[in-house]
């Protein structure tokens, strides 16, 4: 028992040792300031060990006791690590520091006293601190609040659902540079406020108790969406240069001299990073009263006026009619919708297409307008229901209703039923045939929406309806081409009748297949060795060619015309003088009877292709 | 033994691709099968969605864009579901239902009924390109049957008389009807969920003629960058972003 009450000793020891030291300090900084000023409390933490760097656990909250008069705000953390070698020791620390901004209202002094802090599973007692406020010297320097500060021109009270612009003003001293608007943050949960500052901001100069300042101001919509007292209020993260503060009885503004405020004095200004917040506002958020609200409010919370109009007030049966209700004036245009109509024999209508024209830039004045679709069922005199707009007037805090007549519009009969289509079941029962008098079935009209809204269940196969032929090269290819083709034609069609219907054209054509058949003659009677036959057939090719070459029938020419034709036609004195041997030779042998007999077939032959190409001579 | 296993394991695996090819076939029909389905249980937003799909797998059809049109309907988008069932009509033009659904979703929208007339319907029996080849092959013939046939069967005059007269008629009724597709084809619709402003000049700084309602109908005169100039039935003229003016039929 003793050794293991020494172990445990031994052991508790041990661990202890190798505990980090953890101590906790609370001061302010400064400790001692002028109304007007702010201050930080700071808390740390630090702890320390000499085994290795201590890990912190996160302190998110600090139980510091309420102090009248003195405001907390901003609550943030940081931490710093150290590391110390002392006579080969090293000494590891870490410092969190919980830090909170102090705002005093009044001169005094602000005393937190001691109060415990839980940290890792020990409590740690929190020293006492105080916070000495002193009045403002009438010489001092102005705060850092007094140079650069924000504001919210809010009102008082709102009545829920109502909306209005408010305006955030940042308020910055000549003196001041500001070099960026790092953060902006606002506590506004009973209310709709714009997440993001507007790009646009208005910027001008005002003077407060005789120190210039550059206000920019942002615009911003507010609308409460919870009735009671709702607090609301603004902070911004900004980096700024600050001027540096008085020295040597000369002041920012060069009140103990002569010559104003220094050039050094901003020379060694520093940027600064500090947060600045709007004073803590509460509204009054009021809920719209009950008494004399009309059937026809539907949240809409302003000023307006009505228009009602129709497109036409004449229509047929089935042909629709848009019915059209303007809205203009301030108000709450985002939670308006149109008004309700009830159903009506009449008529059918479908909701409302909206739309708005502000006027400003924040969507509070415009007008906004509801288009109505009204289709007649039946002809005759019908009316367009009246229109009824109830909205409540935060000014004179009541209700108000503005209302419409009834238009007038003449329904004609319709020109074409717009029926259900063949192939969807009739409204009207069937006709019973002759052969059952009576039907047992029951039948269901179907409406016209149920009829649009009905799925096609069989599909057919697709066909294209897209292309565009005069575009293509094909097409215009094959018509170029059918069309030389008829011209082609066209002019061969034209040139055979022309020559069909010539005489001359006749006669050649009539001497040409002559020509051949003679010419097949002579060969034959070469074969045969005929030689009377030959040379008649010899002569006829000459009268032949001729009659080809003239155009005149020269079938029956003598031998002294076929010379004078062979002279003219130009051939060479040889070629005359043979082909007028074989026709003379013919003419002898025909007339006189005179025989050729004797004469070999090679001799023919050769006779025979003098002359054809002499003939060809005269073509 | 090896071997007979690995003959097995090839077997399968066979199997299996065949199996995985045969699904991939199948896939595409799913697509209509899913829209249908999305539409019967209220989910239109899917049904839009498959029914796209299923137009770029499967093809155009006049029941995909019927169906589709019913989709955009149902989720609120009456122009651009006036847009689908008009292009479905052009598809099936004598679906005297579907003539009907769309003048039901017209005055739904409070636009002026307008159905289509019966010289509109003939026209859109064929597209503009069967329209001009039907055209084109009628007048070739009825000029080769009437200047050739003299020439070459001069004795069956009476034939060749009638064979061109038809050939004529059909052409000339082709080609009247090749007009009027062709009119068609320029028509469109705003097919914008708002109304849209019809402009003097194809810019957006130019002034403002008229204010269109969604589902107006028009028909394309000219078109320069991202406009179209319109002239609507009403006789407005204008340009028209080509993002909220889309035409019914794409005449390349």
């Amino acid at each position: 028992m003793y050794r293991s009450t020494l172990y445990f000793f031994i052991f508790a020891c041990f661990t202890l040792s190798a505990q980090a030291a953890i101590t906790v300090r609370a001061y302010f900084d400064p400790p001692k300031i002028a109304l007007g000023d702010n201050a930080r409390y700071v808390v740390e933490i630090e702890e320390s060990s000499t085994q290795s760097m201590p890990s912190p656990e996160r302190v998110t909250t600090l139980p510091v006791p309420t102090i009248r008069g003195l405001e907390f705000r901003n609550g943030r953390t940081s931490s710093s690590q150290q590391t110390r070698i002392i006579n080969m020791q090293s000494e590891y620390a870490i410092t969190q520091s919980l830090s909170i901004d102090a705002i005093p209202s009044e001169v005094t002094t602000y005393s937190i006293p001691e109060y415990t802090l839980d940290y890792k599973g020990t409590t740690y007692s929190v020293n006492s601190t105080r916070l000495e406020v002193v009045k403002r010297s009438a010489e001092a320097a102005p705060s850092a609040n007094e140079l650069i500060f924000l504001k919210a021109d809010l009102p008082e009270s709102l009545y829920l659902g109502q909306s209005i612009q408010i305006q955030l003003k940042l308020y910055i001293s000549e003196s001041v540079q500001l070099r960026g608007l790092n953060a902006y943050e606002r506590r506004a949960d009973g209310f709709t406020l714009s997440q993001k500052l507007p790009e646009e901001t208005i910027e001008r100069l005002e003077t407060i108790n005789g120190q210039r300042y550059r206000v920019v101001t942002w615009p911003l919509q507010l609308t409460p969406i919870r009735s009671g007292p709702q607090a609301i209020d603004f902070q911004f993260t900004v980096s700024a240069q600050l001027p540096q503060n008085q020295q040597s009885g000369r002041d920012l503004y060069g009140r103990n001299s002569p010559f104003g405020s220094s050039l050094f004095d901003n020379f060694f200004g520093q940027t600064e990073q500090f947060n600045i917040y709007t004073e803590p506002a509460t509204i009054e958020v009021k809920s719209l009263p009950t008494e004399g609200k009309p059937s026809s409010f539907s949240g809409a919370i302003g000023d307006f006026d009505m228009q009602v109009f129709a497109d036409s007030n004449e229509t047929t049966v089935g042909e629709p009619i848009m019915l059209s209700i303007k809205l203009s004036g301030t108000g709450n245009f985002d939670r308006i919708s149109g008004p309700r109509f009830p159903e009506d024999a009449n008529w059918r209508h479908y909701k409302p297409e909206s739309s708005f024209e502000a006027k400003d830039d924040y969507g509070l004045r415009g007008s906004k307008r509801f288009d109505y679709v009204f289709i007649p069922q039946n002809s005759g005199q019908l009316s367009l229901p009246g229109v009824r707009f109830g909205f409540f007037d935060p000014e004179t805090k009541e209700y108000l209703e503005l209302t419409s007549p009834p238009i007038e519009v003449t329904v004609a009969p319709s020109k074409t039923q717009v029926s259900a289509p063949p192939s969807v079941n009739q409204t009207k029962p069937n006709q019973p045939s002759s052969e059952n008098s009576r039907s047992n079935n029951i039948p269901i009209a179907i409406s016209p929406e149920a009829i649009l809204f009905t799925l096609d269940y069989q599909p057919k196969p697709a066909k294209s309806i897209d292309g565009n032929p005069l575009r293509q090269k094909w097409f215009w290819g094959i018509n170029g081409a059918l069309v030389l083709v008829s011209i082609t034609g066209y002019g061969f069609i034209c040139k055979r009748r022309h020559y069909r219907n010539s005489p001359e054209f006749a006669l050649r054509q009539s001497a040409k297949s002559e020509f051949r058949l003679t010419l097949k003659t002579a060969r034959d009677a070469i074969n045969r060795s005929d030689t009377d036959a030959f040379f008649r057939a010899a002569q006829q090719l000459i009268r032949l060619q001729l009659t080809i070459r003239t155009g005149r029938n020269l079938q029956a020419a003598g031998s002294a015309e076929i010379a004078g034709l062979l002279q003219r036609a130009g051939i060479s004195d040889p070629a005359q003088s043979k082909l007028n041997a074989l026709s003379k030779k013919a003419d002898a042998q025909r007339f006189s009877g005179a025989t050729t007999a004797g004469i070999g077939q090679s001799e023919m032959e050769a006779s025979f292709q003098m002359l054809i190409t002499h003939l060809k001579a005269l073509k | 033994m090896k071997s007979l296993s690995q003959l097995k394991s090839f077997k399968q695996l066979s199997c299996l691709l065949c199996l995985s090819i045969l699904a991939l076939i199948q896939a595409p029909a799913e697509s209509l099968a899913d829209g249908t389905a999305a539409y019967e249980a209220k989910d239109y937003t899917s049904a839009i969605t498959a029914f796209t799909s299923a137009l770029e797998t499967e093809g155009e059809s006049a029941a995909l864009r019927h169906n589709l049109a019913l989709s955009y309907a149902q989720s609120g988008q009456l122009s651009e579901a006036l847009w689908q069932l008009e292009r479905a009509q052009r598809l099936d033009p004598f679906n005297s239902a579907w003539i009907q659904k769309i003048e039901l979703l017209k005055s739904q929208m409070g636009l002026l009924s307008s159905p289509p007339a019966w010289y509109a319907l003939a026209a859109r029996a064929l597209s503009f390109q069967n329209w001009v080849l039907l055209t084109t092959a009628a007048l070739w013939i009825a000029f080769f049957i009437f200047w050739l046939c003299p020439i070459y069967a001069p004795s069956k005059a009476g034939l060749r008389k009638a064979g061109s007269s038809f050939s004529l008629v059909v052409g000339l009724v082709s080609l009247a009807l090749s007009v009027l597709s062709y009119l068609d084809t320029t028509s469109g619709r705003v097919i914008s969920e708002k109304s849209e402003t019809l402009r003097a000049a194809p810019a957006k700084a130019a002034p403002a003629v008229a204010e269109l309602r969604p589902g107006t109908s028009g028909r394309i005169v000219d078109q320069h960058e991202g406009y179209y100039q319109i002239k609507t039935m009403d006789s407005f003229k204008g340009w028209i972003a080509k993002d909220s003016f889309r035409p019914l039929t794409e005449v390349r």
